[in-house]
């Protein structure tokens, strides 16, 4: 009977561990990696909104020059800007939840919202 | 009856004494969220020793007493998700007639159930069901302690039974160790 137990047991346990497992590596693979949207704005309004997970590539046009946005991987940078600093195209990606460029010069900033969090608040611990 | 009810007492001023000690440990493997579970000693050894009832009661006190003494009430409503549900996934292992499980493999499923409890509650206060992706890691971290609870718990309960402080003839399950 305790062999019996010791058995049960075993198999519990590893149907408490193989189960994680699985879960962990269903959502390692890549496809749903990235869930945040990018959010554009120029002068405090919003210019556009773009989710992370479809590679795409907008141009932003504002009164005083043009920034380039690429977004692809599930990352956003700008890629090239006719502004004076160069300080966004310089920026690296952004993926994560409150991440920010910003273009001085044109009053463009690029956000990140609902994405992947950067840290685990209080609330969750 | 009023033994047992003496006895009830005494556990849940050990699982909070348990709680707070756990409080001050300041490990968490980089898991945030990790706990060793210390609390479910008792719990555990109080299912085996008082029995089934006896553990949710002394699970659910438990749970309000230290959260009003070292949480706060946000707290509150995970770790009784949590403990909830943890108790009773262990009560339904080891109450299926058979003794299938021994108290090692009733106390990972205590552990897992216990995160699967606050996660879930969390996703839901949250609504925001992606916290639990988070929930894989927090279930092997729980298997483990899981383990490490029980091994405690049955040398917790077979201490208890040679010291005759509770009584061999009414014990619930001495042969289920």
């Amino acid at each position: 009977m305790k062999k019996r137990r010791l058995f049960n047991d075993i198999l519990l346990i590893s149907a408490l561990v193989i189960i994680p497992v699985i879960i962990l590596l269903v959502n390692i693979s890549p496809g749903n990696a990235s869930s945040g949207t990018v959010v554009i704005t120029v002068d405090n309004e919003v210019y556009a909104l773009a989710p992370l997970s479809e590679d795409t590539e907008i141009t932003v046009n504002t009164e005083n020059g043009i920034n380039h946005v690429i977004i692809k991987n599930g990352e956003a940078w700008v890629s090239d800007a006719d502004c004076s600093e160069q300080i966004c195209v310089s920026h690296r990606a952004i993926s994560k939840t409150g991440e920010q460029i910003v273009c001085l010069p044109h009053r463009v900033v690029l956000e990140i919202i609902s994405g992947e969090d950067t840290d685990i608040d209080s609330i969750s611990q | 009856m009023a033994k047992k009810l003496a006895i009830s007492g005494i556990f849940i001023s050990m699982a909070l004494v348990l709680s707070f000690f756990e409080g001050m440990i300041p490990v968490n493997f980089g898991v945030p969220g990790f706990k060793l579970g210390l609390a479910n000693i008792v719990t555990l050894t109080a299912l085996f020793v008082l029995g089934p009832l006896y553990a949710i009661a002394i699970q659910i006190g438990r749970v309000i007493l230290a959260a009003l003494m070292f949480g706060n009430m946000a707290g509150l409503l995970y770790s009784f998700a949590g403990g909830i549900l943890s108790v009773f996934a262990m009560v339904a292992l080891f109450e299926i007639r058979k003794p299938v499980f021994s108290i090692i493999g009733i106390s990972a499923a205590g552990a897992v159930f216990h995160n699967i409890g606050q996660i879930l509650t969390a996703s839901a206060v949250v609504n925001d069901l992606r916290l639990a992706y988070y929930l894989p890691i927090l279930m092997l971290s729980g298997v483990a302690t899981g383990i490490f609870v029980g091994l405690v718990s049955k040398y917790l309960v077979k201490g208890l039974i040679r010291t005759k402080f509770i009584d061999t003839k009414n014990l619930y399950a001495i042969d289920r160790l």
